[in-house]
C-alpha cells in the first residue's frame, strides 16, 4: 500500500510536470493546448535520434530536443493561435487539436506506431525508499519539475516579460493599449511552454512505453491535474498531478481491471466540475 | 346581402390560399426526400458489393457526423467522445444480438437510447459549467469508454461475435443488397428530421445560445437545458449510427472506433462549417470518403483530416457551407433574373 | 398598490462596488416610465436585476403580483418581461428574419419536438410566426429587410429591428436600455411612434435614455439614479428642477 502510494507519487510528478506546461498556456490564452503532449513527443524523438542513433553528447541532444519543441510551440502560435485571435475559445482549442493530430500522424508515419528503445538520461542503480526502488531519473524529474516551478515564479513575478505576460493574461486589449506587444508575449509564452513540453517528454520517455502515443496517453491525466489546480496555478497543477498519481497508485492496486483508472478519472473530473464548477483553487496572477 | 356573400367568398378564398400554402411545403418536402432516396437506391444495382459496403459505412458515418454538427456548429459546444458514442451502442447491440439470438435490425433502435444516455451524462456537467470544462469531460468520457468499456468482455464480447441473421417481422435480410435500403432510410430520415428541427425554434434557440447566452436568456430560452439538449441530440444520432453498424458491418470490434475517430468526426464538421447539413455531407464525402475509397494513397489519407481542419479553421472559417452559400447566391441571382418576384432564400438550415 | 413591477430595497454588489444601493421603485401598468442618470449610475444593472441576469444581494422584485427575484432569467421572460440591450440584443451574423423568429421562442406555438411529431401544427405555427415578423418589420418601415444580415445594417436600423422584434412578442413590461443612442432624428421619431402604439395596446415601458427631449415627450414619470441610489421619482419637469438631480449631473460632468 505505501509502496503503491509512493510509486503513484512519482507517477504524479510526471503528470504534474506536463500539467505545468498546460497551465502556462492557459494563463495567457485561456485555452487548453491539446497539442502540448505531441509537441513534447516530437522533441523527445529528436533527442532519442540524436543521442542514441547519432551518438551526439547528451547535453547537445537534450538541448536540440528542447529547441525543436520550443520551435514547434512557436510555429503552433504562428499558424493556429495568431489567426484565430478573437475567435471563441473552443475554436482555438479545435485548432490545437488539429496540430496535435498532425504531429501524431507525422510521428506514426516517420517512426511507426511501435514502441522504441529509450534510455534514461541518467542511469544508476537507484536506491530504496520504504521498500520502493527509486530510479535516478525519477528523482531528476522531480528536481526538474521543482526547478521549473521556481524559474516560472521568478520569470512571472520578477522579470519585465513576466509583468507583460501577467498584464496580457488579465486583459490583452488593455495590455496592448499600454504598449505591451501582445503578439510577442504570446509567442514567448508558446516558446516557453514548448520547451517545457520537450524537457518533460525527454524525462518521461524512459519511464513509460516510448511510442508516438506516449505523451498523448498522459494528456488527460495532466489535464485533470491542471483542473484540480484550478487551471491557472502552476503549483496547484503540480500538486494536483501528485494527488492524481497517488490516487492512481491506490486504485491500480485495489482494482486491477483494465481501464479502471480511466473510468475513475472520468468520474473524478465530472464530480469536481459538478461540485466545484469554478475549480478547486482560485486564480493567482 | 351582397356584403355577406362577399365575406363568404373572401373567407373561402383565404381558406383555399391557406390550404395551398400548407400543402406547398409537403410537395417540396416529398421531392427533397424522394429524390436523394431514389438516387441512393439506384446506386445499389450498379455497384459491386464491396463498393456498396463502403457507401453504407459512409452513410452511417454521415449520420453520426450530423449529430456532431448540431453540437459544434449550431450549439457552439465541443465533444471529443463522439467515436465512443458511436462505438459503445454498436458493440452493445452486437453483443445482445449474438448472446440472445436476436436480429441486429430489431435491436438497432436500442443504439439511440444508449447514445442518448451517454449524451445525457455529459449534459449533466454541461448544465453546470461552460464549454471549455465540458470539453474536458468529453475527453475523459471518450477515454473511459475506450479504455474501460471497450475492454470488458461482458460488454463487447471477445472480439469474434457471431451475429444473428438480420430479420424483421418475419422477413430475412440475407444479402447486403437487401439491407442497403434500410441504411438509406436511416440516413435520409435522420438528415431530414435534423434539418426540420434546425429550421424550427430548436435550431434558432441553439443559434442564439451560441451567439450570446445572455440574450438567449432574456428571450426566454432555457440556456442550460438547450446546451444539454444539444449533447443529448448528438449522442442520439451517434447512437443511431452505431446501432445500425452491426446490421451493416456484421462484425464490429472496438478497433473500429479508435480515439482518433473522434478527431475525424470533428475535422468533418469543422470543414463543413456553420449552417447547413449539406456541408457535413460534403465534408464527410471528402474526408471519410477519401479514406474509404482511395486508401491506396495513404499519405494524403493520413494527413487529410488534420490539414483540412487547420486550413479551414484559419483560412476559410465558413467552411464548405460558406462556399455553398456563395455558389447558391450566384445561382439565385441567375434564376432570379428569369423569375422576378422571388427573393433568394436563406441558405441556413 | 397595484404596480405591475415593484422593486423593493434592491442592492447589487460587484466585488467592492455597490452598483445598486437600496433601490425601490414602482411601475404602474400602462405607464411609460423614464430611467435617467449619469453613466455608471446602475441603470443597466437595474435592468439586469429585474431580468434575472445578476443576483441580488438583498431586496425583492415583484412582477404582476408574483415574487420573481429567485426565478431564473428565462422564466422571467416567460412571465412577459422583455428587454433590449445597450449594445443590441441581436445575433450579428444572422439575418433579420432569423433574429426575429429566434426572438419569438416563447411565442412559437409548438413544442420542441413538434416539427417531427405534429408537422401540421408546426407548419401552421411557423406560418403565423413569419406573419408576425412581417407585421413587426412593416410597423417600423423595414418590410424589405427580412433577408439582410444584421452586421450589414447601420446601428440605428439594427436598433429598430431589435425593438420591432421585442414588440412582436407583446411583452407586458418592456425594458429599453438607451434605445435612442445612435438613432438619427427620423429614426427617433419612428421609435417614439411605435412605442406609443405598443403602450396603447397594453405594454408597459421603462426606458433608459440620455436624450432629454425624448424622455420629456414620452414619459409622465421619471426615476433618477445616481451612484446606485434613486435620487428622484416623479414628473419629468420636477426632475429638471430638483437640485439633487442637477447636482448629480453637474458633479459627474465635473469629474
Ligand atoms: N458585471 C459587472 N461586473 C462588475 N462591475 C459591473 C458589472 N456590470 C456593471 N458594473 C459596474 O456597475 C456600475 C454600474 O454600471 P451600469 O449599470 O452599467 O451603469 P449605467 O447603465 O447606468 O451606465 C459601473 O461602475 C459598472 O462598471
Ligand atoms: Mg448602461
Amino acid at each position: 500500500m505505501e509502496i503503491s502510494l509512493l510509486n503513484g507519487a512519482f507517477l504524479g510528478v510526471i503528470y504534474g510536470l506536463i500539467a505545468i506546461g498546460l497551465v502556462v498556456v492557459y494563463r495567457v490564452t485561456r485555452i487548453i493546448n491539446f497539442a502540448h503532449g505531441e509537441i513534447g513527443m516530437i522533441g523527445a524523438f529528436v533527442f532519442a535520434d540524436l543521442w542514441l542513433d547519432h551518438d551526439l553528447p547528451l547535453v547537445l541532444a537534450v538541448g536540440a530536443g528542447i529547441a525543436v519543441s520550443a520551435l514547434l510551440g512557436v510555429i503552433t502560435e504562428f499558424v493556429v493561435i495568431r489567426p484565430l485571435r478573437g475567435q471563441p475559445r473552443l475554436t482555438v482549442m479545435v485548432g490545437t487539436l488539429g496540430v496535435s493530430s498532425l504531429l501524431l500522424v507525422y510521428a506514426v508515419r516517420r517512426y511507426s506506431p511501435r514502441p522504441r528503445f529509450a534510455r534514461p538520461v541518467i542511469e544508476g542503480n537507484g536506491f530504496e525508499i520504504a521498500g520502493l526502488l527509486v530510479r535516478p531519473v525519477q528523482i531528476l524529474t522531480l528536481v526538474v519539475a521543482l526547478a521549473i516551478l521556481a524559474l516560472l515564479a521568478l520569470v512571472m513575478f520578477k522579470s519585465s516579460f513576466g509583468l507583460r505576460l501577467r498584464a496580457t493574461a488579465l486583459d490583452s486589449e488593455a495590455a496592448a493599449e499600454v504598449g505591451v506587444r501582445v503578439g510577442r508575449v504570446s509567442m514567448g509564452t508558446w516558446a516557453i511552454a514548448g520547451a517545457i513540453a520537450g524537457l518533460s517528454a525527454i524525462l518521461v520517455s524512459s519511464q513509460v512505453v516510448f511510442s508516438a502515443f506516449f505523451m498523448s496517453r498522459l494528456m488527460l491525466r495532466a489535464l485533470a491535474a491542471a483542473l484540480l489546480g484550478g487551471l491557472t496555478s502552476v503549483t496547484g497543477a503540480f500538486a494536483g498531478g501528485i494527488f492524481l498519481g497517488m490516487a492512481e497508485g491506490v486504485i491500480g492496486f485495489q482494482w486491477i481491471a483494465p481501464g479502471a483508472v480511466e473510468a475513475s478519472l472520468a468520474v473524478l473530473v465530472m464530480a469536481v466540475l459538478i461540485v466545484r464548477p469554478k475549480g478547486l483553487v482560485a486564480a493567482e496572477y | 346581402m351582397p356584403n355577406s356573400t362577399d365575406t363568404r367568398s373572401a373567407s373561402f378564398a383565404s381558406r383555399l390560399r391557406e390550404k395551398l400554402r400548407s400543402h406547398r411545403p409537403t410537395t417540396k418536402t416529398t421531392l427533397q426526400i424522394g429524390l436523394p432516396t431514389v438516387l441512393l437506391l439506384l446506386i445499389a444495382p450498379i455497384t459491386s458489393d464491396v463498393t456498396l459496403f463502403k457507401i453504407g459505412l459512409l452513410l452511417l458515418f454521415a449520420v453520426a457526423a450530423v449529430g456532431l454538427h448540431v453540437l459544434v456548429n449550431w450549439a457552439g459546444e465541443l465533444s471529443l467522445a463522439h467515436a465512443g458514442m458511436v462505438g459503445l451502442p454498436a458493440l452493445v447491440v452486437a453483443k445482445l444480438s449474438s448472446d440472445h439470438n436476436l436480429s441486429p435490425l430489431e435491436l438497432a433502435p436500442i443504439g439511440i437510447l444508449i447514445g442518448f444516455a451517454l449524451g445525457a451524462v455529459v449534459a449533466a456537467t454541461a448544465r453546470r459549467v461552460s464549454g471549455l470544462y465540458v470539453t474536458i469531460v468529453t475527453l475523459a468520457a471518450g477515454l473511459a469508454i475506450d479504455r474501460f468499456f471497450f475492454t470488458k468482455p461482458w460488454l463487447v464480447g471477445t472480439g469474434n461475435l457471431k451475429l444473428t441473421a438480420p430479420r424483421l417481422a418475419g422477413l430475412e435480410f440475407g444479402s447486403i443488397q437487401a439491407i442497403y435500403p434500410i441504411i438509406v432510410v436511416v440516413f435520409i430520415g435522420s438528415v431530414f428530421a435534423t434539418r426540420r428541427l434546425l429550421d424550427s425554434k430548436l435550431g434558432r434557440a441553439l443559434l442564439t445560445v451560441r451567439s450570446d447566452p445572455t440574450i438567449a436568456q432574456a428571450q426566454g430560452i432555457n440556456v442550460p437545458a438547450y446546451r444539454a439538449a444539444a449533447y443529448m441530440f448528438a449522442g442520439a444520432l451517434a447512437g443511431l449510427a452505431g446501432g445500425f453498424m452491426p446490421l451493416w458491418a456484421q462484425r464490429v470490434t472496438p478497433d473500429s472506433f479508435p480515439l482518433e475517430l473522434s478527431f475525424t468526426y470533428l475535422a468533418v464538421v469543422v470543414v463543413a462549417g456553420r449552417g447547413s447539413i449539406n456541408g457535413v455531407l460534403g465534408a464527410a464525402l471528402l474526408i471519410e470518403g477519401f479514406r474509404q475509397f482511395l486508401s491506396g494513397t495513404s499519405f494524403i489519407a493520413a494527413y487529410l483530416g488534420p490539414v483540412a481542419l487547420i486550413v479551414t479553421l484559419t483560412r476559410f472559417p465558413g467552411g464548405l457551407n460558406q462556399f455553398g452559400r456563395m455558389i447558391g447566391g450566384q445561382l439565385a441571382g441567375v434564376v432570379g433574373r428569369f423569375r422576378p418576384g422571388r427573393s433568394p432564400g436563406d441558405a441556413e438550415g | 398598490m397595484n404596480a405591475l413591477l415593484q422593486v423593493d430595497n434592491v442592492s447589487v454588489r460587484f466585488g467592492g462596488l455597490q452598483a445598486l444601493d437600496d433601490v425601490s421603485l414602482d411601475i404602474a401598468p400602462g405607464e411609460i416610465a423614464g430611467l435617467i442618470g449619469p453613466n455608471g449610475a446602475g441603470k443597466t444593472t437595474l435592468f439586469n436585476a429585474i431580468g434575472g441576469l445578476v443576483p441580488l444581494r438583498s431586496g425583492g422584485i415583484t412582477f404582476d403580483g408574483v415574487d420573481i427575484h429567485r426565478l431564473p432569467a428565462h422564466r422571467r421572460a416567460g412571465l412577459g418581461i422583455g428587454r433590449s440591450f445597450q449594445n443590441l440584443g441581436l445575433m450579428q451574423e444572422q439575418t433579420v428574419e432569423t433574429n426575429l423568429l429566434a426572438g419569438l421562442h416563447l411565442n412559437a406555438g409548438y413544442g420542441v419536438l413538434s416539427p417531427l411529431a405534429q408537422p401540421a401544427r408546426f407548419v401552421a405555427a411557423e406560418g403565423a410566426s413569419r406573419e408576425s415578423v412581417t407585421a413587426a418589420l412593416d410597423a417600423v418601415g423595414l418590410g424589405d429587410h427580412h433577408q439582410r444580415v444584421v452586421a450589414d445594417l447601420s446601428f440605428g436600423v439594427a436598433r429598430l429591428v431589435e425593438v420591432a422584434g421585442l414588440l412582436s412578442r407583446h411583452p407586458q413590461l418592456l425594458l429599453l436600455d438607451e434605445p435612442t443612442t445612435g438613432l438619427d432624428a427620423v429614426e427617433s421619431e419612428q421609435l417614439k411612434a411605435v412605442l406609443r402604439d405598443a403602450v396603447a395596446s397594453g405594454t408597459t415601458l421603462l426606458v433608459v435614455a440620455h436624450d432629454v427631449g425624448f424622455i420629456m415627450d414620452l414619459c409622465r414619470v421619471v426615476h433618477v439614479l445616481a451612484e446606485g441610489r434613486v435620487l428622484y421619482s416623479g414628473s419629468p419637469t420636477g426632475a429638471q428642477n430638483d437640485h439633487r438631480v442637477i447636482e448629480s449631473y453637474l458633479g459627474s460632468a465635473r469629474r
